[in-house]
């Protein structure tokens, strides 16, 4: 059974300060194996989302349940992990594998360390080599891999990640990327962007949020099929995918759409050539 | 994120009041904390009840706002009245009686007199920081403190200290709320185990804290550099603070009567 | 101008230099992009710019006057203003006016001058209105802005600006980006350090660093066109660009630069 929220909604206390955004009747459902993007502007809610899918929010209606069972309840303790932005700022231990291994620690594992060596290994940080490293000397990608560590090592089922790849040069998005891929082979993992171009080839499903409301929820190829909604979000589909659905539009058969350049080019020549 | 409600925190609106000078202001908070004190009878306290009131209506900040310090007293009041309230036999007029604990009408009566005092004195002062920039404020205490600069007190950039560290105040607070959610959801603890172990709690939120803390500061510093400080010699402000006639009026009457207010009443 | 000749810059007790005979400059009203991974010595070349480090080869000069000389020190930092990655971190006043005549201030502006300059700079980056407002009620780009605004108050020559959208969202990117272009047009020099090509398309000029030197000196259009001299620089191309090049390869008639979708998908409807 898998993380499940429904009809959401989530309202602050008013008279609160600005920069809170409220959720309103959102429902999503996670498995292992997903990978769902949730995207939006600054201001749509999608945080909001995801602090009360990690149960760190109660939410003002519906119910989330990990697994059956309410988040924070003895049995799903350490089920749901979720990564801020940023992550690599709460980093406080001497060594990554003692700072990757606080989260294992608290929960009362038997053996942290290894959970934590498991870990680094997934992110692809060999555990013999970064492991006894300082977490405040380590490069921005490997920062950013070190700190999703933590998180994983808490044996989590769903991994949520907030802005999982903001502010890292092009080798570190494309490290936490692999990493994040390889994971879905063991959780279920959401990811909330404002950007979601690098995550929609895979996205198992994707969710725009506007003004704290659902405007879309798909497949990619739904998404693809009309954007309007997501659009209407503020979001901005890649122009590598506008070509192919421009394209397509003007009579190209092209089977499937994708961000990656080199796939787009390859099939629009294929498709050019068919229909020449 | 939620934004921590700091006490006492500006209120950016235009009154009268916000436009005082600050050494005006803070000269007739030290008049008006004189006479509160000064006073000795409930008479007294109505009259300072009754400038609070009105300064509060004046200066367009909300009241919800302006008595929020007096929430956080709650157990300092309480502490104040039963301190005064109760009394062990044998007393002078019990009210109420509980096996050898009373309440002495008279101690009830002084309680409610010192709790009325603090409210009084807390929303008075408050009122100071709401209405004026921390940036004013510092301003203000530099004037006032120049005389020390003429010993050799380097009062420019003790201001300029105390600018920087209440800029900061929102920023770190909003920081260490970050922190603590992050380390919960990784399990973290902070309201388990003795005194010992609850402290120890916090170290994945203090280190981290002032790792970045630290970088902060170096950046702030490099800003400050790069846009040509260098000591309070030769700077001069946005808003000159000059005591005007108003300014001056305000301070000696508000100021004489309140002390008066206190004496007589 | 903004002259760099032939400067080597090495940290005390460094083993390697940061920076060795980078000769470049920055005119006024002149954008120039500067690219380069981490490590590349970027953030060494902004911090000799104006003079918050002297270069131990080489000379940097200001407008005529060297970085090196102590008694210019003051006057080459109200030349080149300077803002950073990390908008909360540069913000020095309690309130947002307060903060913009930060700079003034300390150059012993008059007080009636210094309003002056406060309005119209806030004004310049889209803020005006938000004179009183405090900096944790601002979002990141608006603080950037605010940045931007402080820098503007001291009427810099120059701007030098330090991956200041490394942290903003799209919007905020966006308004930055914006607010920057303003400068250009008020005849302003801009030197913009960043990591996306994508935000300075529109730069006269691109520098890109690797390993303490200049590799590259060129226009946008030079390293849009030629996608593989751009990967082996360790530039990330737009996907739509290597879209682009991937298509002509092919035999697709696609219009040289930076096209649009539809302009790419024009042209392969054609034939």
């Amino acid at each position: 059974m898998p993380l499940l929220a429904e009809g959401l909604s989530y309202t602050y206390e008013t008279g609160r300060a600005s920069g809170v955004v409220a959720v309103r009747d959102v429902s999503v459902g996670v498995d292992v194996g997903d990978l769902v993007v949730i995207a939006g502007t600054t201001g749509s809610g999608k945080s909001t989302l995801l602090r009360l899918l990690a149960g760190l929010l109660v939410p003002t209606a519906g119910s989330v349940t990990v697994d059956g069972v309410a988040p924070g309840a003895r049995e799903t303790r350490g089920a749901v992990s979720i990564v801020f932005q940023n992550p690599e700022t709460q980093f406080f231990a001497e060594t990554l594998r003692a700072d990757v291994a606080f989260g294992p620690r608290n929960l009362g594992r038997p053996e942290p360390e290894a959970d934590a060596d498991r870990a680094l290994a997934a992110v692809n940080l060999d555990p013999s080599v970064y492991g006894p490293r300082s977490p405040f000397g380590l490069s921005g990608g490997e920062a950013r891999r070190g700190a999703i560590a933590g998180a994983l090592a808490m044996g989590a089922r769903y991994l949520l990640l907030d802005e999982p790849t903001a502010g890292l040069d092009a080798d570190g998005r494309r490290a936490v990327r692999a990493a994040l891929r390889a994971e879905r082979a063991r959780s279920g993992v959401v990811v909330v962007t404002h950007d979601p171009a690098e995550f929609l080839d895979g996205a198992s499903q994707v969710i725009a949020l506007a003004e704290g409301e659902v405007a879309f929820s798909g497949t990619a190829d739904a998404l693809y099929d009309d954007p309007s909604a997501y659009e209407g979000a503020g979001l901005a589909l890649p122009v590598v995918v506008r070509v192919q659905l421009l394209a397509r539009r003007r009579g190209l058969p092209l089977a499937r759409v994708t961000v990656d350049p080199g796939l787009a080019a390859r099939s629009l020549l294929a498709a050019r050539g068919e229909s020449l | 994120m939620r934004v921590p409600s700091t006490f006492g925190q500006y209120v950016p609106v235009d009154s009268p009041v916000h436009t005082l000078d600050a050494r005006a202001k803070m000269g007739v908070i030290a008049a008006f904390t004189l006479g509160l004190f000064l006073a000795d009878g409930f008479l007294g306290l109505a009259v300072f009840a009754a400038a609070v009131a009105v300064v509060v209506r004046v200066s367009r900040v909300p009241a919800r706002i302006a008595f929020r310090g007096v929430r956080a007293l709650g157990l300092i009041l309480v502490f104040t009245l039963l301190a005064h309230a109760l009394r062990w036999e044998p007393a002078t007029v019990m009210l109420v009686r509980l096996g050898p604990i009373g309440i002495d009408a008279e101690g009830l009566r002084t309680g409610i007199f010192f709790a009325v005092r603090i409210v009084l004195l807390m929303a008075g002062t408050s009122l100071l920081t709401l209405t004026t920039t921390p940036v004013q404020l510092t301003d203000g205490l530099e004037s006032v403190m120049r005389p020390g600069a003429a010993l050799g007190l380097p009062t420019g950039e003790i201001a300029m200290m105390l600018t920087i560290a209440l800029r900061f105040i929102p920023t770190t607070a909003q920081e260490a709320e970050r922190l603590i959610i992050a380390q919960s959801a990784r399990g973290a603890r902070f309201d388990e185990g003795s005194l010992v172990a609850r402290v120890r709690a916090y170290v994945p939120v203090l280190v981290p804290l002032f790792v970045n803390l630290f970088r902060r500061a170096e950046d702030l510093a490099t800003a400050m550099d790069a846009r040509c400080y260098r000591g309070g010699e030769g700077r001069t402000r946005l808003h000159a603070a000059v005591m005007t006639v108003r300014d001056w009026l305000v301070l000696l009457l508000c100021g004489i009567g309140l002390v008066v207010t206190g004496i007589v009443l | 101008m903004v002259v760099f000749e032939n400067v080597g810059f090495r940290y005390p007790g460094a083993r390697t230099a940061a920076l060795e005979g980078v000769s470049v400059s920055v005119r006024p009203a002149e954008l120039v992009a500067l690219l380069g991974p981490n490590g590349s010595g970027k953030s060494t070349l902004v911090r000799l710019s104006n003079a918050l480090l002297s270069p131990t080869s080489g000379r940097v000069t200001v407008d005529g006057m060297d970085t090196a000389d102590e008694d210019a020190v003051w006057d080459i930092r109200e030349r080149v203003g300077f803002i950073q990655q990390n908008p909360e971190n540069q913000i020095v006043g309690t309130i947002a006016e307060e903060d913009v005549a930060f700079g003034p201030e300390n150059l012993g502006v008059a007080p009636a001058e210094i309003r002056v300059r406060v309005d119209e700079a806030l004004e310049a980056v889209g803020l005006a209105g938000f004179q009183r407002r405090e900096p944790h009620m601002l979002s990141e780009g608006q603080k950037q802005r605010l940045a931007i605004a402080g820098a503007l108050a001291m009427r810099p020559a120059y701007l030098v600006a330090d991956e200041p959208t490394a942290m903003l969202d799209p919007v905020g990117r966006a308004d930055v980006l914006r607010a920057l272009r303003g400068l250009r047009h008020q005849g302003v020099g801009v030197l913009h350090v960043t990591h996306h090509l994508e935000d300075v398309l529109d730069a006269d000029r691109v520098l890109v660093l690797a390993s303490g030197a200049v590799a590259f000196d060129g226009t946008p259009g030079e390293l849009v066109g030629d996608p593989e001299r751009a990967l082996g620089l360790g530039i990330e191309l737009p996907a739509e660009v290597l879209l682009a090049d991937a298509l002509r390869r092919g035999g697709v008639r696609v219009p040289a630069g930076h096209p649009s979708a539809e302009e790419i998908a024009e042209a392969l409807c054609l034939s």
